[in-house]
């Protein structure tokens, strides 16, 4: 029966690495802007110690607007450093992330409950859920957040049983390394952390001497992070999406109304907001069916479980609100938590946000199936072949929509077409200039990256921008680079700006019809770049002497 | 009145009276939720045979994008039973969504549906203490309740507020049972 469990969770593991792993490079196809930006600034760490500005080893990476925390591009540098820049070696620290995360889960829940079948089928229930599956196969840093969060969830319950301090150490480091990964955590881990300490509050004074090293040395990692929440570059992202900053009216407000107590009260309009924004992240509808609003975060017809794991989340739920002892309180303290930041911001259901909420919950999933397995007992088998055909019905499902439909239909929103781009763009020389027609201008990371251009050259460039150092962190104005030697980035108005002989201009489809074009003389087709679906992405001309036709 | 409130209305008058009857029945409860799951199985599975016309233009528009020899395995995945059940799931989902429940004005609105708010949002965390506080005559009932007013619309799909009108009565039982737990409380208050 063990060799049985274990090859059984041998084989979940392994299911779960390879639908992490298969065609990490090619699938999701596009590359996001995101993701460039990690892969480039770790090349640009690995080769210079500097990022992408110049700024040697920083507490927190600027990139567009924003500000993102470092540990993914450090321990992304040495991979990339070594087995050369690509969308594998940018996204690989994510996928081993989530594989982690099935070992982590086996442990967190073994220790939390000391049942094999709650285990098993909590790491199958992570290894096959889609939001899992999605967010471990792109560069995201908050997916390897979630894994050293979870890592020092499972230690600190480990250290409530055995009081060895080594996994009160690496409850330490694990947590304050996940605040360096990602914001959410930065939220999540003090508040449930006080909430850890009050529950444990007389073992933890029993071992105060020998806790202390540890705690002061997580004291001294914890401070350039503290630091740095007292610079804008903390804070700057945190308040630039919050709903406090938001200056459009909360739903419900009639602009034609004086405000009152009574009717058209702000203060009641703006927390009913709130509260629908944090419930929104427990509904079952956007769980189950809607998924996120945004196209770039989800998968086609997918949301962020099976519809079918719903009895079980409900049964697992019940099963533990039943228990009710500190370390189920934990947990559901933790599924409470998460969603906050996420809630406090303007954008419906932002699953990225509120990872640790799914990890909790599709913890309760698991619980509900073993519980389910459990109260089953007379129908063991029957049991069994009906999750095994849903769990395979609903992958292979999940697997279709993703591979084929999501990159169908979705791939706009991942920057698809930017390598193609690069790729043509590096056979071009006899140009004077290139306008990459940008609104947004943040291509110029892909070129960077395809372009695999040199650090220490893009540096120089960037001193010609400007940019002064001692703003790194706290000037929260906008860093957008919009040259790189030739290549210029920038909106373009195409009606007035066009006619600059030997300039090429890189345009998205719906920015520049064939219409627009078609029997000028001197504009010249050189390529169109199409998406997996055959509709035109991009379309690259070239303004020239009528005569070179 | 749509065809699916016209169901509502023979439903909640036959749960009412169930609800007199099946006290009796406890003991029989795993038989009569088992028969009661089956035949609401059967009845969404059966609508699954009468897709829409939205879900004959979804499948189309999946096959359109898969229709290179690359993905002729398309068929399997991309049909009108697989569409069907989404759009049923889909509905099933909605009428259990917080936001169309507690608010009006939530953030994912749905389009063309108008949104009513149904129940007040102080309503959410009585619900939930009361389904923690469950007792087993109750759970029977309500059970089979939710069970069929879950179905009704599912099967109908029915996304109207007048849709999920019968699953509002077990939030309210639910809300009452927490009400009753919560009233010792007071004996803690100073006099």
């Amino acid at each position: 029966m063990k060799k049985l469990y274990l090859i059984l969770l041998f084989l979940t593991i392994l299911i779960g690495a390879l639908l992490r792993l298969w065609d990490l490079g090619g699938l999701p196809r596009g590359f996001f802007r995101d993701e460039a930006a990690l892969g480039y600034n770790a090349y640009s760490i690995w080769n210079t110690g500097k990022d992408e500005y110049g700024i040697p080893f920083p507490t927190v990476f600027r990139s567009f607007e924003v500000f993102f925390l470092p540990l993914y591009v450090y321990v992304s540098a040495p991979i990339v450093g070594l087995f050369g820049l690509s969308e594998f070696t940018t996204r690989i620290l994510s996928a081993s992330s989530g594989i982690a995360a099935l070992g982590a889960t086996w442990l967190l829940t073994y220790q939390l409950w000391r049942n094999k079948k709650i285990s098993f089928f909590a790491t199958l229930a992570l290894a096959i859920s889609p939001w899992h599956i999605f967010y471990s196969r792109g560069a995201f840093e908050g997916n390897l957040a979630l894994t050293l969060f979870e890592l020092g969830f499972w230690a600190w319950i480990k250290f409530l049983d055995t009081e060895k301090i080594r996994f009160y150490s690496l409850f330490l480091f694990a947590s304050i390394l996940s605040m360096y990964s990602y914001q959410t955590e930065r939220f999540v881990v003090p508040i449930l952390s006080v909430f850890a300490v009050l529950f444990s509050f007389k073992l933890l004074y029993s071992l105060k001497t020998k806790l202390l090293i540890p705690t002061v040395l997580a004291g001294i990692i914890f401070l350039p992070l503290l630091s740095l929440s007292f610079q804008t570059g903390g804070y700057h992202r945190a308040i630039g999406v919050s709903i406090f900053n938001d200056k459009r009216m909360p739903p419900g407000w009639d602009e034609n109304k004086p405000a009152g107590i009574f009717s058209n009260n702000f203060l009641y309009l703006r927390t009913r907001q709130l509260a629908a924004l944090y419930t929104s992240y427990f509904s079952p509808r956007n769980l189950f069916s809607e998924g996120d609003y945004n196209l770039q975060r989800g998968t086609e017809k997918f949301s962020v479980f099976y519809g079918f794991f719903f009895p079980f989340l409900i049964l697992g739920i019940l099963y533990t609100l039943k228990k009710n002892t500190p370390r189920e309180r934990l947990l559901f303290i933790l599924i409470l938590l998460s969603p906050i930041p996420a809630a406090l911001t303007t954008d419906p259901f932002h699953t990225y946000r509120s990872l640790p909420l799914y990890l909790g919950l599709t913890i309760l999933v698991g619980v509900g199936m073993a519980k389910a397995y459990k109260l089953l007992a007379r129908y063991k088998p029957l049991f069994l072949a009906i999750l095994t055909l849903l769990v395979t019905g609903n992958l292979a499902l999940f697997l279709f929509d993703y591979s084929v439909l999501t990159q169908m239909q979705r791939v706009p929103a991942w920057d698809y077409g930017y390598k193609e781009m690069v790729e043509f763009m590096k056979t071009q020389s006899d140009y004077t200039e290139a306008l990459i027609d940008d609104p947004g201008t943040e291509a110029y990371i892909h070129f960077l990256f395809f372009g695999k251009v040199d650090p220490e050259i893009y540096h120089k460039e960037v001193q010609t921008y400007g940019f002064k150092e001692k703003d790194y962190y706290s000037n929260p104005d906008e860093l957008r680079p919009n040259q790189l030697g030739k290549i210029k980035f920038r909106p373009v108005d195409w009606p007035t700006q066009r006619g600059e002989r030997g300039t090429i201009y890189v345009m998205k489809a719906e920015r520049l019809p064939e219409s627009e074009y078609r029997g000028d003389p001197i504009v010249h087709l050189r390529k169109i770049i199409y998406y997996p679906n055959s509709e035109v992405a991009f379309r690259i001309v070239k303004i020239e002497d009528p005569q070179k036709n | 009145m749509s065809e699916s409130n016209h169901i509502n209305v023979y439903l909640f008058e036959f749960l009412l009276i169930a609800s007199f009857i099946l006290p009796k029945y406890s003991k029989k409860a795993p038989a009569l939720l088992g028969l009661s799951l089956a035949g609401s199985v059967l009845a969404i599975a059966i609508s699954l045979l009468f897709p829409s016309s939205q879900v004959k233009t979804s499948v189309e528009i999946q096959r359109r994008f898969t229709a290179t020899p690359k993905f002729s395995y398309s068929q399997i995945f991309a049909n009108k039973w697989i569409e069907s059940f989404r759009e049923k799931e889909k509905v099933f989902f909605e009428q259990i969504d917080f936001g169309n429940l507690f608010f009006s004005g939530h953030p994912r609105e749905r389009a063309g549906v108008k949104e009513i708010q149904k129940l007040y949002i102080f309503m959410l965390p009585l619900a939930l203490i009361g389904f923690s506080k469950l007792n087993k005559n109750m759970s029977l009932l309500l059970i089979l309740w939710t069970l069929w007013g879950l179905t009704i619309p599912t099967i109908a799909l029915d996304r109207s507020g007048a849709g999920n009108a019968l699953l509002l009565f077990p939030i309210v039982v639910l809300c009452g049972l927490a009400a009753n737990y919560l009233t010792p409380l007071r004996k803690l208050l100073p006099r």
